[in-house]
């Protein structure tokens, strides 16, 4: 009988703590770092059309942002936003529906001249990072890094 | 007797197809160089601040596979830039996240603002031309890969100087190359503003780490460099 009454108490603890824990995760993924914000001139720097049609292809958004990632792995463990658009890889190139996905940050784009070590302000940090994955074949048409605006 | 020659004929000739094949691939070989993982921006090739400033610059640009730090980038290049703050370039860029190496053709630019604007596209093996175009009349500029234009973008500054480069950003990165299998830069040539015309190369090598790196000026249409610490 006191083990029954052990067992009950220990299952009910363990409910409890399983509903607390759910709440908790719940709670937590609402509360995560939001995806960054793309502005318009960030759509018109990379040159892509922003537009309002969700999910025209093939391709979910879940399997958009594992291309993303596999594509440009520094993606990876960020919160991301997802976005539609419309993009060709290349100029003159054929338009497609895209998922436009992006992250904050990413690798600092010190690519620069000889004499432009990445320390200085035109080659600082980036502040957003991205990928264009097709919606009707999951091919990635390009990635794109937009860096820090220098400071004065 | 005759089945069994011919398949110990073909066993020799499919293990030499194979060395073959591993030889060519170790023409790009990586290597850690083994030296202390710190930032370091690297650079080996050629540059120069022509008189009559430049509208083009291009070159083959071997595909090289380099080692490369994790959460680094080994890169080569070239560009039309002014001083240091303003800058064009298209070329290859070998990465590594989490073990994971990427490759990548790759576009930069700073826009008007000076802000550092970058893309990318799927990387390719081999030998590829990069060629960067200006035209100072229209404030455009274009990026090409293999002779196909893969970028435009309308930049309000002015060209005065050309770079031909293999870049790291660590320490402990390879510069592409080895000392028996140079990274070749060939067919490199620039093009004065006001001429139609293509010449070759006059400038130098260069690099900023002399003990490190190695560069090569084999001719006008030649560039090559490598990492002293590596083979290939």
């Amino acid at each position: 009988m006191t083990n029954m009454l052990r067992l009950r108490r220990w299952a009910g603890l363990t409910a409890v703590a399983g509903v607390g824990l759910l709440l908790a995760t719940v709670i937590a993924t609402r509360g995560a770092t939001p995806g960054p914000v793309v502005t318009a001139a960030d759509a018109e720097l990379v040159q892509v059309e922003l537009t309002a049609q969700r999910d025209s292809g093939a391709i979910d958004s879940t399997r958009a942002v594992a291309a993303a990632r596999d594509f440009l792995p520094v993606m990876r463990d960020r919160a991301t936003t997802v976005l539609t658009g419309r993009a060709s890889a290349y100029p003159g190139g054929e338009t497609r529906d895209v998922w436009v996905v992006v992250v904050d940050g990413g690798r600092p784009p010190s690519l620069g001249p000889v004499g432009n070590d990445g320390s200085t302000a035109t080659s600082g940090a980036s502040r957003l990072t991205g990928v264009l994955v097709d919606q009707l074949t999951g091919e990635v048409l390009r990635g794109f890094v937009i860096g820090e605006a220098p400071k004065p | 007797m005759h089945r069994y020659l011919l398949v110990v004929l073909a066993s020799v000739l499919a293990g030499s197809a194979l060395s073959l094949s591993i030889g060519v691939q170790s023409v790009s070989a990586s290597c850690s160089p083994s030296r202390p993982d710190q930032d370091f921006a690297g650079y080996a090739g050629t540059m120069d601040s022509p008189t009559v400033a430049p509208d083009g610059i291009k070159a083959d640009i071997e595909e090289y596979q380099p080692w490369v730090t994790d959460g680094s980038e080994v890169t080569g290049w070239v560009m039309l830039n002014s001083g240091t703050s303003r800058w064009a370039q298209v070329g290859w860029i070998r990465s590594k996240d989490g073990g994971v190496y990427t490759r990548q053709v790759f576009v930069q630019y700073t826009n008007n603002a000076g802000t550092p604007v970058t893309s990318f596209w799927a990387g390719q093996s081999g030998t590829t031309n990069y060629r960067v175009d200006w035209d100072p009349a229209g404030d455009t500029f274009s990026f090409r890969r293999g002779g196909t234009i893969i970028a435009t973008a309308t930049l309000s500054w002015d060209v005065t100087d050309y770079q031909v480069f293999g870049e790291t950003h660590r320490k402990s990165d390879q510069m592409p190359g080895g000392t028996t299998a140079h990274m070749d830069f060939t067919n490199t040539y620039m093009s004065p503003v006001g001429s139609a015309s293509w010449f070759s190369l006059t400038s130098p090598v260069f690099t900023n780490q002399g003990t490190w790196y190695g560069a090569l000026r084999v001719n006008s249409v030649r560039y090559e460099v490598w990492d002293k610490e590596c083979s290939s």
